[in-house]
C-alpha cells in the first residue's frame, strides 16, 4: 500500500484540480492518519480478510428510479466558475496524450 | 506454424435517453461545450447518483435481444482511476453484477452461421469529452454521465469478418430496439477489439493487443485483419507479440502504437454506497421485454420468406426506416417483393440521397406507392412508363393512377389488338423474319420494338414477345 504523506496528498489533490493551501494539506493528512490507524486497528483483527465488506449497514433494497426528466441545466460559465484553468468555456489542461497521432477518445 | 486468431469486444453503446444514468442532466449531442451537464456530472461535494428508469428499461431490452439472463436486483460498483475526464475520481459501473449475462449473438460471415458468445451487459456512465489541442486539452463536460451499457463478447471470433460482422450485428440489434442511435461516427457506439493469436489447436491464450479508434464497420474488419498480420509476422520470425494498447489509423490502413500496457490496473473497484440495491420489478421487465421492437434477425427471417436475396435483405436491413416502409408496403398489398425491393432501394432512396432528404420527406403515401409497384407488377405499365410515374410522383406527389390516365400509359393487353400488330408488323418485316430463322437471335428485339412502336408503346411487351414467338418459332441457330 502506497504510504499517505503530505506529497502524496498534494499530488492527489492536483490530479482532482483541487487547489489545497498548506494549511488545508496539513488537516487532511492528519485526518488520514486517523483514518489509517483505525484501518491499522482493524486489521489486526483475525481472519477480518476473509470477510465481505459491508457496504451498507443493514441490507436494504429500494424499487425507486428516477423518471427520465431532464432538467434545466447548469450554464456553461457557472458550469466551469469553479475553474482556474479555462479556454472559453471549457477546461483547459496540459496535453494529456504524447502527441498528436493520439488523439483518441478513452 | 499455423496461427489461430482469438478476437474479443467489448462495445459501448451510449442509451438514447433524454437524461443522464444517475442525474437529470439532459443528453444533447452536439450542443455548445459546457452547457448540458448539472452539479453531480461535474461531482460537486453533495451530489448524490439516482438511476434513471428509462436506462434500465434499455438495458433490459438490450438483454433480451442477447438472450442474456436478466439480473433482477441491480447493483452499481465504483471504479477509481485519476483521469482529466472523470470528475468524480472514479465512474458508476457494474463490475461484479451486471444486468445481464451469458447470452450469444447470431452472426453469419463467409456463408457460415456462427454463434458468439456474450460474457455480459453491464450499465454504466460516459466521460467527459477531451479534445487534444496542438500543445493542451480542452473538456467539455456534455457527456459526462451519459448512460452506456457496455456489452462484452467471449472471445469466439476468428477473422476480421466476424469481428465486423458481430459489431454490425450489436449495432443493428440497438438501433432496431430504438435504444441507441449506434452511430460510430458520432461515438455513440464505440468499440475495443482484443485481438492475440495462439498456435492452432492450443486452449492458452496468447499476448493480446487492444485496438482502439475504430469509427466505422469497414475499419473493423481492416484492423483486425492487419492486426492478425502484423502479429503473425512477429511470431514467424521468433519475436514475441507484446501487450500494447494500438488504434487503427485509416490513412495509412494499419494499426499503430499508442502506448505499451505493463501490469494490469488496479482500479479498486468496490460497491458504490451511494446506491442501495434496487430490486426490479417482474412486471418492469416483462413490460420491457413485451415492448421491444421486431429484431433484425425476425427481419431477416421473414424477407428470407417472401424471397428475398442475401445482398437485398442486407441492403435493407442497414436502415430500420427503410425496413420498415418495405414491410408496411407489403401489408398493403405491394404484389412483387423485388420490384418493390428495386424502386425502393435504387430509384427512391437515389432520389433522396440527390435531394438530401428523408424518407419521410416523400410527397406520396405508401398506398399510392403500393398502388404504382402493382401497376408494374400486373403489367399494367411497363418499366420505362413507371420511372416517368414515379418521377412525377416524387417531384409533384401525383397519384400514380392518375399520372397513368393523364400520360395515356395505360398498357396494352387486349388479345386481338395485340394481335393484329403483331400480324401486322411481321407481314411488313420478312427479311427480319428470315434473320431470326437464320439464326439472329437480336431480330426477335427488333421486332418487338416495332409492335411497341406501332401501339405509341402501350402494348404489353411480354405478351407481344410471346405472340410473336407463337409465329416465328425458335430462333434458327
Amino acid at each position: 500500500m502506497i504510504k499517505v504523506t503530505k506529497e502524496v496528498i498534494e499530488v492527489c489533490a492536483q490530479n482532482l484540480l483541487f487547489d489545497l493551501n498548506p494549511g488545508q494539506a496539513d488537516l487532511i493528512f492528519e485526518e488520514f492518519n486517523t483514518v489509517l490507524a483505525q484501518i491499522d486497528y482493524l486489521s489486526h483483527i483475525p481472519h477480518v480478510d476473509e470477510v465481505d465488506p459491508m457496504t451498507f449497514p443493514y441490507s436494504e433494497h429500494q424499487k425507486l428510479m428516477r423518471e427520465d426528466r431532464p432538467s434545466k441545466p447548469l450554464k456553461a460559465q457557472d458550469a466551469v466558475k469553479n475553474c482556474n484553468s479555462k479556454l472559453g468555456v471549457q477546461v483547459k489542461l496540459p496535453k494529456v496524450v504524447g502527441n498528436k497521432n493520439d488523439q483518441v477518445d478513452e | 506454424m499455423e496461427y489461430e486468431p482469438v478476437i474479443g469486444i467489448e462495445i459501448h453503446v451510449e442509451l438514447k435517453t433524454k437524461s443522464k444514468m444517475f442525474s437529470s442532466g439532459p443528453c444533447n449531442f452536439g450542443e455548445s461545450p459546457n452547457t448540458q451537464t448539472v452539479p453531480f456530472d461535474l461531482a460537486f461535494p453533495g451530489t448524490m447518483p439516482v438511476v434513471n428508469r428509462e436506462a434500465v428499461n434499455f438495458g433490459i431490452k438490450v438483454c433480451s435481444a442477447l438472450h442474456m439472463n436478466i439480473a433482477r436486483t441491480l447493483y452499481f460498483d465504483r471504479k477509481n482511476y485519476f483521469y482529466p475526464d472523470l470528475p468524480k475520481g472514479y465512474q458508476i459501473t457494474q463490475q461484479f453484477h451486471p444486468i445481464g449475462t451469458k447470452g450469444y449473438v447470431e452472426i453469419v460471415s463467409e456463408g457460415e452461421k456462427i454463434r458468439v458468445g456474450v460474457d455480459n451487459a453491464h450499465l454504466e456512465e460516459d466521460t467527459a469529452k477531451q479534445i487534444h489541442l496542438s500543445n493542451i486539452s480542452l473538456l467539455n463536460f456534455n457527456r459526462c454521465g451519459t448512460p452506456l451499457i457496455e456489452i462484452v463478447s467471449d472471445p469466439d471470433m476468428r477473422s476480421g469478418d466476424q469481428a465486423m460482422k458481430y459489431v454490425e450485428a450489436i449495432r443493428e440489434i440497438v438501433t432496431y430496439l430504438g435504444v441507441s442511435d449506434g452511430k460510430m461516427e458520432n461515438g455513440s457506439l464505440r468499440c475495443d477489439i482484443n485481438i492475440s493469436l495462439r498456435k492452432k489447436g492450443e486452449t492458452k491464450f496468447g499476448t493480446k493487443a487492444e485496438c482502439k479508434n475504430l469509427n466505422t464497420i469497414q475499419n473493423i474488419k481492416a484492423a483486425v485483419d492487419y492486426e492478425i498480420k502484423r502479429q503473425t509476422e512477429i511470431l514467424e520470425s521468433g519475436g514475441k507479440v507484446e501487450q500494447e494498447t494500438r488504434r487503427y489509423d485509416e490513412a495509412l490502413k494499419k494499426t499503430v502504437l499508442m502506448r505499451k500496457k505493463t501490469d494490469a490496473v488496479d482500479y479498486k473497484y468496490f460497491r458504490e454506497p451511494n446506491i442501495v440495491p434496487i430490486d426490479l420489478a417482474e412486471d418492469f421487465i416483462q413490460d420491457a421485454i413485451m415492448s421491444m421492437n421486431k429484431l433484425p434477425n425476425q427481419y431477416r427471417e421473414e424477407l428470407k420468406a417472401i424471397g428475398l436475396g442475401e445482398y437485398e435483405i442486407g441492403e435493407l436491413l442497414k436502415d430500420q426506416k427503410f425496413t420498415l416502409y418495405y414491410t408496411e408496403c407489403l401489408s398493403l398489398g405491394a404484389k412483387n417483393p423485388t420490384l418493390l425491393w428495386n424502386y425502393l432501394m435504387v430509384d427512391i432512396l437515389g432520389y433522396l440521397n440527390k435531394k438530401e432528404i428523408a424518407l419521410t420527406d416523400l410527397k406520396f403515401t405508401k398506398e399510392q406507392f403500393v398502388a404504382f409497384i402493382n401497376l408494374l407488377a400486373e403489367n399494367k405499365i411497363n418499366s420505362k412508363q413507371g420511372k416517368e410515374v414515379l418521377l412525377k410522383m416524387l417531384e409533384e406527389g401525383k397519384d400514380p393512377l392518375t399520372v397513368v390516365k393523364e400520360e395515356g400509359f395505360e398498357q396494352i393487353s387486349d388479345e386481338s389488338y395485340l394481335q393484329s400488330l403483331v400480324d401486322e408488323v411481321l407481314a411488313s418485316n420478312n427479311q427480319v423474319v428470315e434473320d431470326w430463322k437464320r439464326g439472329k437471335d437480336h431480330a426477335l428485339g427488333y421486332l418487338v420494338g416495332q409492335v411497341m412502336k406501332k401501339s405509341k408503346g402501350k402494348a404489353n411487351p411480354a405478351r407481344s414477345k410471346e405472340m410473336i414467338l407463337a409465329i416465328i418459332g425458335p430462333c434458327g441457330k
